[in-house]
């Protein structure tokens, strides 16, 4: 790996001046009108594109600060991370969109269940830029998720895997994958699931671009025929796949979050300053209410993922076992009521779909490809009516 | 704030109503159209100094804030408590800072023993029917205020009025010529009521005008916005309790109807409505005992209110026919959580108001 300059890391415990580092770093390596660029950029080039940004921040060690040092990060703190979200929303910075199984859900799972070799075998390579993606759902387990049928059969020193997974993120770019297939078919449906690193590379699989509602073709179907995995990729026990998953994907609900809120923040701040939305829209009684509604809701959400990292810094990572829940259903029903809003306010324009604009991930001027996007929260990851049962279920204690 | 000190003063306040506040005592009191407020719950507060929470320590108290308040009030507010605590506090606060010596001396020891009950107008002084005019040392007072929270058991009532001199804010002493009128609202758990007078005579020290009234006003408005929101997430998190309770236990079609996703989805939404609307409750008190951003109290009020009503209303509905008769909690809770929506502001103005300050930068960093 390529040594790191700590000059930033480095003056953590000075706010004013770590801000000032951040702001002049960014300055420096944004490229002026890379909106532009990228809009009208291939999935190839955007994803060279990410990379590229994701290597610049590896750079100054800023890619993997948030990880605890257990994990080989920087533990940063809570406050460092804020200062450092609102510099890159401030400056309208790309953001790491398409890293997010690299940098949550991978080390999650490597250090709720993974043994030392596979840390050490993969943790370096993610720094490093290596590109994950999750294979969990399929055609016929979405919501339940346990009835998957892509099967894992033990043969000698691997698992022959055969069947079909589907919304499988960036599967044409990445590198590895963490996949859940059955390695117990006589087994009661959540015991015999097992975990399993797959190399994207490995013969027999094929990945087919699905196209979504925002025009992007995000999402992959993956058709495994005969691929082999070697034994030693099984991560935890044979058949214990099934509390990885659910530890590792409710830990970092409220993770990938915390970026987001940040910029939700800074942009909902700017929209009340905004002299035409005063001038129009926000002089409208139904609207504003509408609006002021949405920025208590984000001020929640920011209060709630404060809350949940404090509790993960005092008592361990993953500590916080409700707030996540309630941070994944609350974000993605208060980005669609934000979409929604905006949509309507924006009249015409609302409606048009700008090929020019490419998002950061939170609102911003592409209204209704912004609006669209807000069901990728509502439904990924644990779809709002799977958080709901979590929290009737296992919060609130209704019987099932 | 000591996080411990609040803890314990809600275990303290919880037992104690526990005790006194229980289902069958609160019913029977609902029930006698004579009592106007539970005077033996008001006694046990007075003698374990939660009406001195808020007072200086010279004056016998705590000198405890806005958050020692506010966990007190939502636990009032878990057992919809028939007490005029709300009233007492917010005329305590403007006793705590009124000019005049005289008057806070005369006042403020009765209202820690709670020997004096306090009773407050809406406090914004535009929605007062009340003229004050002054003569010499005199002020003459005449018109109608309403709503006025606990008038007809008060000693002492703080009212906003008109005055040639802008916005005024008056302390009236309920033993003068006042016609106070307790209105019939469903709520039983508290007292509104209209008062009028006529040509009253107030010395003039127990009024204040211009700015110095205009900002104790918004202050105290704060204040009040931010414990009703406590009181709101108090009752809106115990309806959820017993909701939850209810549909562990009734069985139809054969199974708890706790097993209807349908119905689990709703109480879902209200868990985190409580959740987020608590959050911004605690983070509203901060940033009201520090001074910082002022649209937090009507944040809190609206988030809270919408909350509870929406809550209270679902509990009826989930309770079903049970939820319906007069015997169960279910519309005590209803009725407190409209009140509380309606008292100082409702959701539309709250929101408003936060909007206005938000747009004015008011809201600080």
């Amino acid at each position: 790996m390529s040594t790191v300059d700590r000059t930033i890391l480095d003056s953590v415990n000075e706010p004013q001046r770590f801000r000032a580092l951040v702001r002049d770093w960014i300055e420096r390596t944004v490229p002026h009108g890379w909106r532009e660029q990228q809009a009208a950029a291939s999935e190839e080039e955007q994803f060279a594109f990410q990379c590229w940004w994701f290597g610049e921040l590896s750079k100054i060690g800023m890619a993997t600060a948030h990880w605890p040092r257990d994990w080989g990060g920087e533990a940063l703190k809570v406050e460092s991370q804020v200062i450092f979200y609102e510099e890159l929303a401030r400056a309208g910075a790309p953001s790491n969109s398409m890293f997010v199984s690299t940098l949550y859900q991978l080390p999650a799972t490597l250090y709720a269940a993974g043994t030392a070799e596979q840390r050490a075998r993969y943790i370096d390579g993610a720094k490093a830029g290596d590109l994950w993606c999750q294979g969990f759902s399929e055609p016929g387990a979405g919501s339940d998720l346990a009835s998957l049928r892509t099967s894992a059969v033990r043969d000698g020193d691997a698992y022959i895997v055969n069947g079909q997974k589907v919304w499988t993120s960036y599967g044409q770019f990445a590198k590895h994958c963490l996949l859940l297939a059955r390695t117990g078919p006589l087994q009661p449906k959540h015991k015999g699931i097992s975990m399993f690193v797959l190399d994207m590379d490995s013969p027999g699989i094929e990945l087919r671009p699905i196209r979504q509602i925002t025009g992007q073709a995000e999402f992959n179907e993956m058709f495994l025929t005969d691929v082999r995995i070697p034994v030693e990729n099984l991560i935890g026990e044979e058949n214990a796949g099934w509390g990885i998953a659910q530890s590792t994907l409710s830990a970092e609900r409220g993770l990938i979050i915390f970026e987001q809120s940040e910029r939700l923040r800074h942009f909902l701040a700017e929209l009340l300053e905004s002299q035409p939305a005063r001038d129009s829209w926000l002089g409208d009684d139904e609207s504003r209410r509408t609006f002021i509604r949405v920025y208590t809701d984000a001020a929640a959400l920011t209060l709630m993922i404060r809350e949940m990292l404090e509790q993960n810094e005092a008592h361990g990572e993953m500590a916080a076992q409700q707030l996540p829940v309630y941070i994944k259903l609350h974000y993605a029903v208060l980005l669609q009521k934000l979409g929604g809003l905006l949509v309507r306010v924006n009249g015409l324009n609302g409606q048009l779909m700008h090929p020019d604009i490419a998002t950061s991930g939170v609102p911003g001027g592409n209204w209704m490809f912004d609006y669209l996007a807000s069901w990728n929260w509502t439904i990924a990851g644990g779809s709002n009516e799977i958080m709901r049962n979590i929290i009737a279920e296992r919060i609130l204690g209704l019987p099932r | 704030m000591d996080i411990e000190l609040v803890a314990a003063l809600r275990d303290n306040v919880r037992r104690v109503l526990n005790d006194q506040c229980a289902s069958p005592k609160l019913h029977r009191f609902i029930e006698d159209e004579a009592e106007r407020y539970d005077a033996a719950l008001w006694r046990t507060a007075a003698e374990l100094g939660w009406l001195a929470l808020p007072l200086a320590e010279e004056h016998g108290g705590l000198g405890a804030g806005i958050v020692e308040l506010a966990a007190l009030q939502e636990e009032l507010g878990c057992r919809t408590a028939p007490v005029p605590f709300l009233s007492s506090v917010l005329v305590a606060g403007a006793l705590q800072v009124w000019p005049h010596g005289a008057v806070r001396a005369h006042w403020l020891d009765k209202l820690a023993s709670g020997d004096a009950i306090g009773a407050v107008g809406p406090l914004a002084t535009a929605e007062s029917g009340l003229a004050a005019s002054q003569q010499n040392d005199l002020y003459r007072i005449s018109g109608e205020c309403v709503p006025v929270l606990d008038a007809d058991i008060a000693s002492l009532l703080l009212l906003p009025l008109q005055t040639e001199a802008g916005p005024g804010l008056a302390l009236i002493d309920a033993s003068t010529a006042l016609d106070v009128q307790p209105l019939p609202v469903a709520d039983r758990t508290r007292s509104v009521c209209t008062v009028q007078c006529h040509d009253l005579e107030l010395p003039a020290q127990q009024l204040i005008t211009g700015s110095e009234a205009a900002s104790l006003c918004d202050r105290l408005a704060g204040q009040a916005q931010i414990l009703l929101a406590a009181d709101s997430v108090g009752g809106a998190q115990a309806t959820l309790e017993m909701t939850i309770e209810y549909m562990k236990t009734r069985v139809q079609f054969g199974k708890p109807i706790g097993t209807f996703q349908a119905l689990k989805h709703r109480c879902a939404d209200h868990k985190l409505a409580i959740e987020t609307s608590r959050r911004i409750l605690q983070r509203a008190a901060l940033e009201y005992a520090s001074g910082g951003d002022r649209a937090w109290p009507h944040m809190a009020k609206f988030a809270a209110c919408d909350c509870y009503t929406a809550m209270a209303a679902d509990g009826i509905q989930l309770h079903g026919g049970i939820g319906f008769t007069a015997e169960h909690n279910a519309h005590l809770f209803l009725k407190r959580s409209m009140l509380n929506q309606y008292l100082f502001g409702d959701s539309a103005q709250q929101l408003d108001l936060a909007g206005r300050k938000l747009m004015s930068g008011e809201h600080g960093a």
